[in-house]
């Protein structure tokens, strides 16, 4: 990472937030509900106006936000798309947000996209790739920014390492932070056939800043177990037992509820980051947050 | 024993499996009880359902006056093959309505384009950056003193030769009256008040002002071009609305 990175002024405190989806943008602005922070889709705000913008100054006014892209590819081997490179880094300087993360994915070749999280190789090449392409995003964005381990049906035979050393040497090489999704680690460890426990004990805690938690459903009509990252429901009792063993291992930090599909009411969001908050450890920041 | 493909040689790979159903990615897919053609099948029905999602995100009306089946049909279509050129969803849909026209399902319905356009143009009125709004006595002061005006990142105009905006309200406002496709041609200027786009019907010679000042920033050559439309065009009317909700800037 460059020397040249700075830090972001604003705190974001070690409790439970939740990612905000458009259907509760009006339900947030008009309650200010009791909430330690929200997440948002970085690409949402590429946009130079409108509701979107709206929303996101009158929740900043309130509340540590986090902005989270899903759309950069940072794993692509032929390119990165600079123009969206450009957009990030614009965004960014506008929103000064707590957090900034990206994916450990590939999404794009040859010019087209595939607007989804692709599963990367946990090889040498891909690792060497992942490590330029960090260091450049953190360089542009002149700041620290989060990867997230992704879900993923697929595993390649021809991977040299597990996905959490491919994890930990990322970090290390790139002087990135981590964002563990829980959710994705279990899918992960189902649909690949490793003890998760195993997965996080080989993080490195010092680098993970913030954590996801997520619903996840089982794929029937398939003859072996098969769980897709849904987004679509209550977290599963598995996961959080798994996130009391990250939190046991790593420490407490930042965890963000999500859902994406199938939206519930906003308590439903709340209820379950009632419950995520239930594991952590109190953090005295966290009710500067809040001004409601 | 297989060679490794290359990071890049998978990604194609991959890329083939999404768009074409392509399985020679296979041989390099741990199996597990679940088929490796059945694993990159996850991925391709991904990947197509979001795109689909956000088209049908984009395109309400025209979902609605095509039906479901038929317009996620066309967009999945379109999906396989045009593709998505931006990491942003937001920016895919941009050549639809053009893909629409030409599709021989719906060639009947000669509308379909014009108001898969009025769509899109609301998506980009929506998302457009804007200026400060500029109050009634700076803009009559920068007219009379023969000032240049922009006008505001917001604004868009169609003309289209099918009442795309009786259309479009037929299908998304509960008491729209019944339109006739073929009546006639229909200029719409959208622009946007606070985080709602707003529509109005507008004249030729509007039209063509707007569209000329937006294209150009020149006030000589919107005026020109709404003369050519209509000799007998007047300022007052080819200004009307735009000074009235500030869309224009000194």
């Amino acid at each position: 990472m460059s020397s040249a990175c700075v830090s972001h002024a604003q705190p974001m405190p070690t409790a439970v937030g939740i990612g905000l989806r458009p259907p509760h943008f009006e339900h947030v602005l008009e309650h200010r509900p009791r909430v330690p922070f929200f997440e948002l889709h970085s690409e949402n705000l590429f946009c130079g106006g409108g509701a979107q913008w709206i929303m996101f100054d009158a929740l900043r006014r309130d509340y540590p936000v986090s902005l989270h892209g899903v759309g950069l590819s940072l794993g692509s081997a032929d390119r990165i798309d600079l123009a969206h490179l450009a957009a990030l880094r614009e965004l960014i300087r506008r929103a000064a947000p707590a957090l900034v993360s990206e994916h450990v994915c590939w999404g794009a070749v040859d010019g087209r996209h595939y607007n989804d999280l692709l599963p990367l190789p946990y090889t040498d090449e891909a690792l060497d790739l992942m490590v330029g392409r960090v260091a450049q995003l953190q360089d542009t964005l002149q700041r620290r920014v989060l990867v997230e381990n992704v879900s993923s049906y697929i595993h390649f035979t021809h991977s040299t390492m597990p996905e959490w050393e491919f994890l930990a040497a990322l970090a290390a090489r790139s002087g990135c932070g981590l964002l563990l999704d829980v959710n994705n680690i279990y899918v992960n460890s189902v649909n690949h056939g490793f003890d998760p426990c195993q997965y996080i004990a080989g993080i490195p805690a010092d680098a993970v800043e913030e954590m996801h938690l997520a619903g996840f459903t089982r794929k029937p009509g398939l003859r072996g177990a098969l769980l897709i990252d849904s987004h679509d429901q209550r977290v599963d009792a598995a996961v959080w037992s798994l996130y009391a063993n990250a939190l046991a291992c790593i420490g407490s930090r930042p965890t963000l509820i999500e859902w994406d599909r199938n939206l519930p009411e906003f308590a439903v969001l709340q209820d379950e980051a009632r419950i995520a908050e239930g594991f952590l450890v109190p953090d005295q920041h966290a009710d500067l947050a809040l001004s409601a | 024993m297989l060679t490794s493909p290359s990071l890049l040689e998978l990604q194609r790979g991959f890329a083939a499996a999404i768009v074409d159903g392509d399985t020679r990615l296979a041989a390099y897919i741990d199996a597990r009880a679940i088929a490796p053609a059945a694993r990159l099948r996850i991925y391709r029905n991904a990947v197509f359902a979001i795109q689909v999602e956000a088209l049908e995100t984009s395109f309400p009306a025209v979902r609605r006056l095509l039906g479901e089946e038929c317009f996620d049909g066309l967009a999945t279509r379109y999906a396989a093959r045009h593709g998505s050129r931006s990491g942003n969803l937001q920016d895919f849909g941009a050549t639809f309505a053009v893909f629409l026209s030409a599709q021989a399902e719906v060639a009947a319905f000669s509308w379909v384009g014009a108001v898969a356009e009025l769509e899109w143009l609301r998506q980009e009125c929506a998302l457009a950056a804007g200026w400060p709004r500029a109050d009634a006595q700076a803009l009559t002061a920068a007219l009379l003193a023969g000032l240049q005006l922009r006008v505001q990142p917001h604004v868009r105009v169609l003309s289209a030769q099918v009442p795309a905006l009786d259309l479009w309200r037929h299908a998304m406002e509960s008491e729209a009256r019944t339109v006739d496709p073929a009546g006639g041609a229909q200029h719409v200027l959208l622009w946007r008040e606070d985080a709602a786009v707003v529509m109005r019907e507008i004249g030729a010679s509007q039209a063509a002002f707007v569209r000329a000042l937006r294209d150009s920033g020149n006030m000589e050559a919107a005026w020109s071009a709404a003369n050519l439309v209509d000799p007998s065009a007047q300022a007052e009317g080819l200004l009307s609305g735009l000074l009235e909700h500030a869309l224009l800037v000194p």
